[in-house]
């Protein structure tokens, strides 16, 4: 396979497959193998081309032309209770109701090549953003009126030029272009009128863009410090982008209740399908770490990365011929960090890794919904990797990540009035391929 | 290698079922918190009116009776609530289409209710105790010590069976806990009738204090520890059987009936006037508007079917009568005042928002007001049971469980029909089954 097929595979690939959320908000860390197993503390080691993420001033480190490709398949097991603070908190306490449980694949490609002594070029294929939603259930789920089925899907492609000034330092620059599609299912539902407040599905909405027509681009920035033999410092800036999506499909589908004059007030009340346009944020992301080879065969790093996470405000969604519909889903996340310590032991015939991560959760209670029940996680990993080949010039790397992600209640405070703790676990398990030649 | 085989069957395993057990499983926060110890439950009595009883669309059905705010109430503190009306929460159940046949929405442009028959008939009768809810419609708080009007009354021997007043079957069961609601009858029955007047000397509600005094008195004398729940009244000319028509562009070139005061007592007599802006044009006057009655001064609505600025600033006077009684004896340690006027008007102030749904006082459309536009639905009850559950669980210090309000939305607030869309309510509603309300309300009183 040419590398140019493998691209559109990949690409194809992160099209076809819903990504869930894994780290705060809705980004996506797991970008490698070798990384994720050292919990992705891995800004300040990187010695394979998934550099191109998470440092790409360390391609000037790499021995030769390098292809680092892989992906992650993800289960995801998502639940919800209601609560019930107050008389008229909805929908209930002990209100029951789960996600389908998701399987994704996304995948990653990254090609690092050296231009003479001290210059390299790099690119790179991933989806560094992404969720995935879909509740069980979603024509009686009590939370459907907000959201049925969500997702957000990314293709990023990048290119970055990295220099050595000398044997300790290291700069990079670059460009991420990204690509964003946005789906989005729920509910209309109405009282019924003359009844006793009981109410029923009048209409399903569905939200669509489409990947390749609304993209953004930023830029990226990445730095390498050898101060000691045994310690690298590394430090790494992707730009925020903004995703103008502007010829998003809405549509609008009335479901009949099996009374006409019901029905024909609806119908009357149901806005046209038509055209909305959306901004989707993408945060900065900050990241500094240190590694040290702590003695023969050891390295351990820790990093801290910080999200510009603020940037998510809103979700506007402005549809074109009934503006009366017009809204602003306040969102107002914080921004957050995530801490991860990460070891590698190399032995003669493999090298094992193990990692944890602590990633703080970036939306405010009131923005935990049944759309984005976003809340902290603690990541726990194990890697593996071994050398292939007569001139050990394949390496083969796997990983696993259990992702614990707190209980997050909504406290109350819920801007759905939808009331509850939400729970999920994740569970990742990777493998990338990388060849040097 | 044998040490990498090792580990790549670790890494394996944990893909599988890495640590799934725990994490995985769904989130389930079990039964709800109860706290009862402060207040013995055992015995639960609910006294009072229609609203008490589970009354909606003109009639009391057993599926309604075992929604009404008392039945909640004992739901949340444990006890079963059955439709056959046995269980630890006791009541008269009624089946079929109800007693009366309650209301059913036909049409929606024009609104069209109509009742249709038979009856359902009693089926708790040979329940060997007096029931755990007494509530009666159309009682007033005299009837709660006296028999004098429960000939007048037939809902009155479905409840108490001829086994004595509702002060007599109350006390016989030796309740350790009591809802009291009482008040709304004696300005509610009036009002519908488009009157202030008082009807019946022992409903006025000058004796309204000590009548309630004593009851209260009577309870807690012959039990200490009894513990009770006292509803306030609410302002009835809130509600949508005067809200809906009222008068907004009705007043000046609409008609009405009005009492022309006669310098010789008794001697009043009825004079035709324009409607003014704080008059309100009850439900049943939609049914004469939709016949072209009150668009001239020659053809009027009548007196009863308006209730004017006069009737509405006695009624206003009187309920704050009630409540400042009401108030006062809730002072005692062992009551918890029910705000039921204050819910109210909430409810007209601001409505009601659960989940993504807004509800309100509208009538037909707005979810809370069952179709007589007087009493609520089974979800206003459980609005009710709520605001009963607030004022216990602060005054004892218990932790009774909130209701769960979605239970008791339901597509039907009437006997039998899936109601549909809604359109404007004015002239033309044709709304049938509210003549036996308005009677049920002020029996005896004429």
């Amino acid at each position: 396979m040419n590398t140019v097929r493998m691209v559109r595979v990949l690409a194809l690939a992160a099209l076809l497959a819903p990504a869930t959320a894994f780290a705060a908000g809705y980004s996506i860390y797991e970008q490698g193998a070798a990384a994720l197993g050292m919990a992705g503390a891995y800004t300040a080691s990187v010695n394979d081309a998934s550099t191109l993420f998470y440092n790409p001033a360390a391609m000037t480190s790499l021995p030769g032309l390098t292809v680092t490709v892989g992906g992650s398949w993800l289960t995801t097991r998502n639940s919800f209770a209601g609560t019930q603070p107050t008389a008229n908190a909805y929908p209930g306490f002990n209100v029951q109701e789960s996600m389908k449980s998701g399987n994704f694949f996304p995948p990653h490609l990254y090609v690092a090549a050296p231009l003479g002594k001290r210059l390299a070029f790099g690119v790179g294929v991933n989806a560094p953003f992404g969720l995935g939603i879909e509740w069980e259930n979603p024509a009686t789920f009590t939370g459907r009126e907000h959201a049925t089925k969500g997702q957000l899907q990314t293709l990023a492609g990048s290119a970055s030029l990295a220099l050595a000034l000398n044997e300790r330092w290291s700069v990079s620059g670059g460009v991420t272009q990204m690509y964003a599609n946005v789906e989005l299912d729920k509910m209309n539902l109405a009282t019924v009128p003359g009844g006793g407040g009981g109410r029923v599905n009048v209409a399903s909405v569905h939200l669509e863009s489409s990947l390749g027509s609304s993209s953004g681009s930023g830029m990226n920035a990445g730095l390498l410090w050898r101060p000691k033999k045994d310690w690298r410092v590394g430090l790494n800036y992707r730009a925020g982008i903004d995703v103008k999506v502007e010829d998003g499909d809405a549509t609008f589908t009335q479901i009949p209740t099996g009374n006409p004059q019901f029905d024909a007030v609806v119908a009357d009340s149901l806005p046209p399908s038509q055209k909305v346009a959306t901004t989707l944020h993408f945060p900065s992301v900050f990241s500094v770490g240190a590694a040290w080879d702590a003695m023969p065969g050891w390295t351990w790093e820790c990093d801290v990365n910080f999200t510009d996470w603020s940037v998510f405000d809103a979700l506007p969604l402005d549809f074109k011929t009934t503006n009366s519909i017009d809204q602003s889903i306040i969102e107002n996340y914080h921004d957050s960090y995530r801490v991860s310590v990460g070891a590698e032991h190399r032995l003669a015939s493999h090298r094992y890794r193990f990692g944890y991560y602590y990633d703080q959760e970036a939306a405010p209670a009131q923005s935990v919904t049944v759309l984005l029940p976003d809340a902290a996680r603690h990541g726990v990993t194990l890697g593996l990797g071994f050398d292939m080949g007569k001139e050990k010039s394949w390496t083969v790397d796997l990983y696993n990540l259990a992702l614990f992600v707190d209980t997050r209640s909504t406290e109350g405070v819920s801007r759905d009035a939808y009331e509850g703790v939400f729970k999920a676990y994740v569970n990742a398990f990777g493998a990338t391929v990388t060849h040097r030649w | 290698m044998k040490n990498m085989r090792r580990f790549a069957i670790i890494l394996a395993g944990a893909a599988l079922i890495g640590g799934c057990q725990g994490p995985c499983s769904k989130i389930d926060l079990g039964a709800p918190k109860v706290e009862t110890a402060a207040v013995d439950f055992s015995r639960y009595v609910a006294v009072g009116t229609s609203i008490s009883a589970g009354y909606q669309s003109s009639g009391v059905v057993d599926r309604h009776q075992i929604n009404s705010y008392p039945a909640i109430f004992a739901r949340q503190i444990g006890k079963t609530v059955q439709l056959d009306g046995k269980g630890g929460f006791s009541e008269p159940t009624v089946n079929g289409r109800g007693l009366p046949p309650l209301q059913r929405l036909l049409s929606l442009s024009p609104v069209t209710i109509d009742t249709v028959g038979p009856a359902g008939v009693p089926t708790n009768t040979t329940f060997p105790t007096p029931y755990s809810n007494l509530a009666i419609p159309g009682a007033v708080l005299f009837d709660y010590g006296s028999p004098a009007l429960y000939a007048f009354n037939p809902l009155t021997t479905l409840v108490l069976r001829g086994l004595g007043t509702v002060s007599d079957l109350t006390l016989s069961q030796q309740p350790t806990f009591v809802s009291f609601e009482f008040g709304a009858n004696e300005v509610l029955g009036r009002a519908t009738r488009g009157t202030s007047k008082v009807l019946i000397p022992q409903a006025s509600v000058a004796l309204f204090g000590s009548q309630l005094s004593t009851a209260i008195t009577t309870l807690h004398t012959v039990n200490p520890n009894v513990r009770i729940a006292l509803a306030n009244v609410p302002d009835v000319t809130a509600i949508p059987f005067f809200t809906t028509v009222g008068s907004a562009g009705l007043f000046g070139f609409v008609h009405r009936k009005i009492a022309a005061p006669s310098v010789r007592a008794g001697q009043d007599t009825l004079e035709a006037a324009a409607l003014t802006s704080a008059d309100l044009v009850t439900l049943l006057g939609a049914r004469q508007l939709g016949l072209g009655r009150g668009f001239s001064l020659a053809n009027p609505l009548d007196s009863a079917v308006v209730l004017d600025e006069a009737e509405r600033t006695v009624i206003s006077a009187n309920t704050d009568l009630m409540n400042a009684a009401i108030d006062q004896i809730a002072q005692a340690s062992w009551i918890a005042k029910v705000d039921l006027n204050g819910t109210l008007a909430n409810i007209r102030e601001n409505g009601l928002n659960l989940g993504g749904t807004h509800y309100s006082d509208a009538f037909v459309r707005g979810g809370l007001f069952s179709l007589d536009g007087v009493h609520p639905t089974d979800l206003g009850h459980a609005v009710i049971a709520n605001v009963m559950i607030d004022a216990v669980n602060q005054r004892f210090g218990t932790h009774i469980p909130y209701a769960r309000m979605e239970d008791y939305a339901t597509l039907t607030s009437s006997s039998a029909r899936l109601a549909g869309g809604e359109n404007g309510l004015r002239a033309g509603a044709n709304i049938a089954g509210l003549e036996n309300m308005v009677h049920m309300l002020s029996q005896g009183r004429q």
